[in-house]
This record gives C-alpha cells, sequence and structure tokens, in this order.
C-alpha cells in the first residue's frame, strides 16, 4: 500500500517536472539551445506519465 | 545568440514530437503485445498466480499457472520459466511441457512467465531486439524479448539499497524488481515480492516436492550451463547431472548454492518450505558483453566470432566452436535435466513420484527443432488458447 502510494507521489512530481518545463520552454525568448534542451529534457518524463517506458 | 522564434519553438517542438512517436510506439506495442500458449493434452486447469495472492490480480505481474494432473496420486514439482525474461529459454521449455506433456503419476505445476512485467519490459541501451520467433511447420512463433527486472511502469521507484526480507541483506537497488532475489517474498511488500510469496505459497499450500526455475547464463560467467541446488537437493542434482551426461551427452555440472547470498530461488525455496529447489542455467552467448550485434540471430544460433575468438584463448566456461550454442540445444537441455530430476526424485520417493510423458528431450529438439512441438494457436480450440 505504501509502495502504491510513494509511486503515485513520484507520478505527480514527474508531472510537475513537465509543467515546470513547459513554461520555462515557453518563456524562453533568448536561448535556442537552452529551449531545445528543455524540450529533450522532457522526452523521458513523457514517456513515464503515458506509462511506455 | 540567436533569439528563439515561435517559428522555431514549433519546428523544434514537432521535431521532438516525431522523436518521441517514433520511438515510443515500438515500446508501447510491446507492452501492449501478448504471447499465445496452446493447453496441449496435459493440461487439467489453469491457475492464475493471484489465486495464491489477491493482490496480484488485476496487476501486469499476475500470470497463468498451468496444472498437469495425473491420473494417479502422486508428488508433485513446479517449473518456472521466464524469471529472467531476457532469458527466455527458460519460458519456451516450460511452453513446450504445457503444449505436450501428459501426466500420468502426481502433478506438474508450471508457470511458463514467472516474471511477466520483465517480460513487458525492454532492455535499454543494448540493442537488444524487442521481439524473437521460432520455425514451426505452420509458420513463425513470435515471443516478446523482455529484461531482467521487472518493468518500473509495474514498480517504481526503486529504493537506494534494496534490503532483502526477511535476511535483511543489503543488495543492490535494482533487484527489488529482480525475481530471482526477492524470494521468499512478503505478501505486503513490493510487486515482485508479492510474486515470489504467491509462488511461495503454491509450493507450501500445495506440499509441492520440486520446484526447477529455468535460466541462461553467460559463456564468460563461471555459474553456467550447470544445476544449481542446495545441500537438501544436491543429491538429486548431482545424480540428474551425471546421468543426462552418460545417457545423453551433454554436460550440466552442479554448482553449490551458497548459504550466505539470498533471495534466489535456489537458497530461499529450500530455507523456506519443504521443497527441494533447483535452479537450471543454460549458456546464452546472446547474454555475453564482448559479442557482434545483439541481434535476433544471435539469440537463435548463439554463433559470434568474438566469443569463437575468446574460447581459443581459454577463457570462456563451456566448450564453444562453430556451430555456437543454438537454441535447441539450451532448450533441449532444460528439458532433459528437468525430466531427469523428476524422475531421479520419484526413484527415492516410489509414494511421491512423478511421472511424465510426452516430453522431448534434448536430442529430440536438436534434431526436429523447438517450433516442430508448437501447436498452432489459430487453429486450435479458442478455450485452449492462453495469452500473457
Amino acid at each position: 500500500m505504501i509502495a502504491k502510494i510513494v509511486m503515485i507521489i513520484y507520478y505527480l512530481i514527474s508531472a510537475f517536472f513537465v509543467a515546470i518545463v513547459l513554461k520555462n520552454f515557453i518563456q524562453e525568448k533568448e536561448s535556442r539551445d537552452r529551449a531545445l534542451l528543455y524540450l529533450i529534457v522532457l522526452i523521458p518524463f513523457i514517456l513515464r506519465l503515458f506509462r511506455v517506458k | 545568440m540567436k533569439k528563439v522564434s515561435s517559428t522555431f519553438k514549433i519546428t523544434a517542438s514537432a521535431m521532438v514530437l516525431a522523436l518521441l512517436v517514433v520511438g515510443g510506439w515500438p515500446l508501447y506495442r510491446h507492452r501492449a503485445s501478448s504471447m499465445e500458449v496452446v493447453c496441449g493434452p496435459g493440461v487439467t486447469e489453469i491457475l492464475m498466480l493471484s489465486d495464491f495472492l489477491p493482490d496480484l490480480r488485476n496487476t501486469a505481474a499476475d500470470t497463468p499457472v498451468f496444472v498437469l494432473s495425473g491420473t494417479e496420486p502422486g508428488g508433485s514439482a513446479l517449473i518456472i520459466g521466464n524469471t529472467h525474461a531476457n532469458e527466455p529459454e527458460g519460458l519456451l521449455a516450460a511452453a513446450l511441457i504445457v503444449e505436450n506433456a501428459v501426466v500420468k503419476k502426481g502433478t506438474l505445476y508450471v508457470i511458463p512467465c514467472f516474471n511477466r512485467s520483465a517480460s513487458l519490459n525492454t532492455r535499454p541501451g543494448e540493442g537488444y531486439p524487442v521481439y524473437f520467433s521460432v520455425e514451426t511447420p505452420w509458420g513463425k512463433k513470435k515471443f516478446r524479448m523482455g529484461n531482467r527486472d521487472a518493468s518500473p511502469l509495474d514498480q517504481w521507484p526503486d529504493p537506494d539499497v534494496y534490503i532483502h526480507f526477511p535476511e535483511k541483506q543489503m543488495l543492490s537497488y535494482l533487484d527489488i524488481r529482480n525475481t530471482n532475489r526477492t524470494w521468499p517474498g512478503r505478501h505486503n511488500g513490493m510487486p515482485m515480492e508479492q510474486v515470489t510469496f504467491a509462488a511461495m505459497e503454491l509450493l507450501r499450500n500445495h506440499k509441492v516436492d520440486l520446484a526447477i526455475d529455468l535460466h541462461g547464463a553467460e559463456t564468460m560467467f563461471p555459474v553456467t550451463n550447470c544445476i544449481v541446488a542446495p545441500e537438501k537437493s544436491m543429491r538429486i542434482a548431482t545424480l540428474a547431472a551425471l546421468t543426462v551426461k552418460a545417457v545423453e551427452g551433454f554436460e550440466s555440472h552442479v554448482e553449490s548454492s551458497p548459504e550466505k547470498f539470498r533471495g534466489l530461488s535456489h537458497r530461499e525455496i529450500g530455507d523456506y518450505s519443504d521443497t527441494l529447489p533447483f535452479l537450471l542455467e543454460a549458456p546464452i552467448p546472446f547474454l555475453d558483453q564482448p559479442t557482434g550485434p545483439k541481434s535476433e540471430q544471435l539469440f537463435l544460433d548463439g554463433r559470434d566470432e568474438f566469443l569463437l575468438s575468446l574460447s581459443r584463448r581459454k577463457k570462456l566456461f563451456v566448450s564453444y566452436d562453430e556451430s555456437g550454442w543454438p537454441l535447441e540445444r539450451r532448450v533441449g537441455q532444460h528439458l532433459s535435466v528437468s525430466l531427469e530430476i523428476i524422475k531421479q526424485y520419484s526413484r527415492r520417493h516410489p509414494g511421491r513420484a512423478i511421472i511424465v510423458e510426452n516430453v522431448p528431450r534434448y536430442s529430440e529438439v536438436v534434431e526436429k527443432g523447438i517450433g516442430y512441438y508448437f501447436q498452432n494457436p489459430a487453429t486450435a480450440k479458442k478455450e485452449k488458447v492462453i495469452t500473457f
């Protein structure tokens, strides 16, 4: 039971990271490198949230 | 530094999205795919692992348990495949038993895909094939290639250090998802601890005499091509090893189960039940590190020029030549050694004998191929086809 709760919390943390990184990506005006890196960083979090990998 | 325009953001987002879809789709398909086994004439009942621990019901860890009961009462044996889903020789041997075996006396319990979650997992970073197929008279039969450990999608997060229950030995964090480190398990533990606990319940509740866990190991790993057994199983293991060498002409030596390495089936099953455990290792060149590409062909024929070169320098723990270590030999060994363990036990315990017929042995599998013994799910009765 505790393991399941911890697992759900980790999914919520992942969703939070996705929201924060997306916000940074949208607000990024100065650096193309940073914008691209935000997108790349998103990939594993999205794969986990959609339960693909 | 160039400013970030909206056009750049849209283009980059589209490219990353395309990358996600192209890379993620095969992984999604793999996880959604299923493997089929056709119940043979000997299958009398199909249980689920969750029948022994209801918490596993409707989870990715639940898996079928095939029961093959004889007309005469006798002893019983459990055969487990795919404890490590990147060693699918066990899965194939167990599936062959389900599709062909007829039990005259006693009972066989067969779990072809013990760590089902691991079979739904893929191995990152090493270029493993996602599937493999074996030739049959009616076409190709496809199987999922899994990973050693359960999928993090089913059990996550991993601890910093895995503390084994109940021995409290500290093990690698990854091994909390390895069903050959979580024996004897616990009913309220992590899912893989629950999987092994459910199997222990099967062994204890049904008073199972023998447990045979089918694995594979690298040719460069010392514990390969062998039967691993604790003290209580040693006599049967030794007799089985000597018999297959004398009668069938292949080597499968005996290794002693270490007392202080916890969580393994060959240690904990023996310590926490009356069952005699055995773990069989077949050599799998595909698993070795210094090979060429990890292709489906390498998995099937076990032929690799780098390993051949290492063999000439005596760096391998098995004999190795141009013929490699084909899948037929590996599966055939598992079948013959399993049958021999059952036979040796039955000779010494006539009241608890298990008589199994119609399972091909090593030479037959090598000669006719594995696919020869698989039934066609497309032409079998629907209720006989079990997917997992």
